[in-house]
This record gives structure tokens, C-alpha cells and sequence, in this order.
């Protein structure tokens, strides 16, 4: 009795939010409504900015595209020193393995 | 006195334990390369695990019973887990071309010289999808490719490719005004996807809340799965318009810089992976890579169970953790 009506339940909700989450409709209203406030939140954004422009102060834009820049400067910096040191630990290697090898025939 | 129920109890006072031994081979930004060094090294075929980067990198390493990091390290394999780490505002600038370009690039160099050789990479979620797009641009960088509930065809990904749909959805919108996409958001879509589920879930451990067990391996499932960390704005915005809103992957007409993804470049052997009930990537829509992929060695494997259940069951995860292992076992033996 319990498992028909765990089960009538489970299906009333799966069908109604099923029908709810492919509703052209709803979603329709839904990313209006979406719309709106993330233009509401850009606008507010903009106005934040003029202000910190206004005090001759750097704003949150700026500030995020510079840590990026310097972030993917230091990532590709240091990938490529560690690199470069791996390749002349190699070359070093090799060399003295040389040395070694014409030492031998001498 | 008062006691609590084992389940609030366990909720309160739940620490996840790390469960494999790890050490950091290569980090940059809030990205990490984890090497499992719990086990000597065989010469086997190393693998590169990718997770989607709206989740914890540690739904591969979750707990002792259910750790495929820990299961293929321990038969031999080296093993490399990415963690994507956390994203926070100034990521909001990256960008999916740069993945590939930089990131992965950099990632699988290091791994690669780690190793001493090609590894095999290894994709989950939309950590497949990546792992495709990039050998799709460098077919040399590997040496063979898994994925697991990947998606592909972006047009039959069910709900999701409703929601994303370009009438309701402005990708750029969202991202110029939070910058980068909060988890609550991803979160809360997921769960929105079978809220039923998700009630008979709870009731679920309640019920058995007295075994420890069960209590201990639903903790650390549960905790996965509120652990979301935010998305790189700038990353979601083209994953979402480039894959989801105009199919371009599946379409065979994705550009990644001056890259052509087109999966017929593919031509390391190729294992997918697609769970049969799975409602966040339907087999559909995870299909297609078998299909179109340009590999002459190719497998599909379809097994019970969802989106995370396939990883995360007891009951499911064996078989999961065989299929992989005897693939990479037959593979080394022939050409990887």
C-alpha cells in the first residue's frame, strides 16, 4: 500500500515537472524574467563603474582582466622555465655522457 | 540527553578523508596535476583523468570502496587526476579556446614528460567532451581515449538542451552581469532535473540510516554533490553557445583558434562509456562520438544506472572499474 502510493506520488511530481521544465511557455517567461535581472545587475555594474571612474579609481573589470593576464602570463612562464631547465638538465646529461664515451676511446 | 539520529549526526560532523595518496606534479592558476604514488611503477600505459569542471575533481578518487583513481593505480597504471581547482571573479576572463590551447596543452606536456610516455586520457562528463575537442585538435597528444557519460550531440542532451535553448537563454547576458557562473545555479538545476528522486534519495537514508556503511558511502556522495565550485564565465559562455546552443562539436564545424575539432581526426583507440538511465546526458546524446569518431579502434559499452550512480554505486562500480581495466590491459598489450 505504502510502494503504490510512494509510487503514484513520485509519478505525480515527475510528471509535473517534466511537463513544467519543457513547457515552452514557462521557459519562455522564465528567460524573460532572467533577462531582466541580469540587465538590471549590468546596469548596476555600469553605474559602479562611472562612480569609481569618477574617483579616478581602478574598477572590478579592469582589476579581473589584469590578475587574469598576470595569471596566465606567470602559468606560461613558469611552464615553460621548468621546461627549458628539464631540456638543458637533458643536454647536460647527454654531454657528459660523451665526454665519457670519447674519454674511453682515447 | 538528547542524541541525534545517525544521519544528522553523520551530516554534522562529516569530514571528507582524502583517500588515495597523492603528490602535486604541475600546478598553475587554481589547477592542479595529482599523480597517485601509493604503488612502484609497472610500465603500463599512464591515463589522465579529466573531470567536468563544474563538479570536484574527487568523484574519481570518492572513498575506498568506490575510487577508480585508486582501483587502476593499484593495478599498475600511473595515474594523473586534473583539479581544476576554484574558480574565482578574475577567471571569469578565460575563455574555452584557451583551455585547449594553453591549459590542456600545458597539462598533458607535463603528464607526457612525467610519464616518460603518451598517456591514455580518460573523460568524465563534459571532462569527455574536452578530452575529445582536444585530441580532436592534437591526435598525437595521446595514446587512447575513455569517456564516460560524455555528451556529443548537444540537440538531444533532453531538458538541458531546452534550457539552454537560444530563445530562453543568453549565455553572454548571464556572464557579463555574475561574471562567473555560481554553483547554486548549476547545483540547483541539477537536482530541479528529478526533484522526486531527490526526495526518495533522502528518505532512502533514513531508512537505513543505522547501517554505517551505507551512511558513510551516502555522506561522501552527498558531499560531491553539494561541493560544486563556480564555472569560468568566460569558459561557460562558449561551452554553452559553441556545444550546446549550435551543436558546432556534433556538426563537425567546431574551430578551436585555428584548430578544426572534428572528431574524424581522432585515430587513437577510443573506449566510450554510456550509462542507460542516465537523464543529465541521455545515451543519445552521448552516442554519437562512437559513431563519428575517425578511430579504427573503437568500443561502446553501455551499462545500469545514471549520470553519477554508474561511479558512485557499489553495486555498479565494478563493473565500470573491470570494463576500463581489461580495455587499458588488451590495449597495452596491442598499441598503446
Amino acid at each position: 500500500m505504502n510502494n503504490k502510493r510512494d509510487s503514484l506520488f513520485d509519478n505525480f511530481i515527475t510528471t509535473y515537472f517534466d511537463n513544467l521544465w519543457t513547457n515552452s511557455g514557462y521557459l519562455d517567461l522564465m528567460g524573460k524574467n532572467l533577462d531582466l535581472f541580469f540587465n538590471a545587475k549590468k546596469q548596476w555594474n555600469k553605474n559602479m563603474e562611472n562612480i569609481l571612474a569618477l574617483l579616478q579609481l581602478p574598477n572590478q573589470t579592469m582589476q579581473q582582466k589584469i590578475l587574469h593576464s598576470l595569471n596566465t602570463l606567470i602559468a606560461e612562464y613558469r611552464f615553460e622555465n621548468e621546461e627549458m631547465k628539464e631540456r638543458i638538465g637533458q643536454l647536460e646529461k647527454e654531454l657528459k655522457e660523451l665526454k665519457a664515451k670519447s674519454l674511453k676511446t682515447k | 540527553m538528547f542524541t541525534l539520529s545517525p544521519l544528522p549526526e553523520k551530516m554534522l560532523s562529516y569530514q571528507r578523508k582524502s583517500v588515495t595518496p597523492v603528490e602535486v606534479i604541475y600546478s598553475e592558476n587554481k589547477l592542479r596535476v595529482l599523480k597517485a604514488n601509493n604503488l612502484p611503477e609497472t610500465g603500463k600505459a599512464p591515463i589522465l583523468m579529466i573531470p567536468a569542471m563544474i563538479n570536484r575533481h574527487y568523484i574519481l578518487d570518492l572513498n575506498q570502496e568506490n575510487s577508480l583513481f585508486k582501483e587502476l593505480s593499484e593495478q599498475g597504471f600511473p595515474i594523473y587526476l586534473l583539479d581544476w581547482g576554484e574558480a574565482t571573479p578574475e577567471d571569469r576572463w578565460q575563455t574555452f579556446t584557451d583551455i585547449f590551447l594553453r591549459v590542456l596543452k600545458r597539462v598533458v606536456a607535463k603528464v607526457t614528460r612525467d610519464a616518460g610516455q603518451k598517456p591514455v586520457l580518460f573523460g568524465y562528463c563534459m571532462g569527455g567532451t574536452m578530452a575529445s575537442i582536444y585530441l580532436s585538435c592534437f591526435p598525437d597528444e595521446a595514446s587512447g581515449l575513455i569517456t564516460l557519460t560524455a555528451p556529443f550531440d548537444f540537440s538531444r542532451a533532453g531538458v538541458m538542451a531546452l534550457w539552454t535553448d537560444k530563445k530562453h537563454l543568453k549565455p553572454e547576458n548571464l556572464v557579463d552581469a555574475l561574471g562567473n557562473v555560481p554553483p547554486e545555479m548549476v547545483q540547483n538545476g541539477f537536482v530541479s532535473l528529478k526533484p522526486a528522486k531527490w526526495l526518495r534519495k533522502w528518505e532512502t537514508a533514513w531508512k537505513k540510516q543505522d547501517n554505517e556503511k551505507f551512511l558513510s558511502a551516502f555522506m561522501d556522495l552527498e558531499n560531491w554533490v553539494n561541493d560544486n565550485v563556480p564555472f569560468p564565465g568566460g569558459v561557460w559562455q562558449e561551452y554553452i553557445k559553441w556545444l550546446y546552443q549550435d551543436n558546432l562539436f556534433f556538426k563537425d564545424e567546431l574551430m578551436i583558434g585555428n584548430h578544426h575539432a572534428s572528431l574524424k581526426r581522432l585515430k587513437c583507440p577510443l573506449l566510450v562509456l554510456i550509462a542507460n538511465e542516465d537523464h543529465i546526458v541521455p545515451k543519445e546524446c552521448a552516442e554519437p562520438l562512437y559513431e563519428m569518431a575517425g578511430s579504427t579502434d573503437k568500443t561502446v559499452k553501455y551499462f545500469a544506472g545514471g549520470h553519477v550512480g554508474i561511479i558512485s554505486s557499489p553495486k555498479l562500480f565494478p563493473e565500470l572499474r573491470d570494463t576500463i581495466s581489461v580495455w587499458l590491459t588488451d590495449k597495452a598489450n596491442v598499441s598503446l
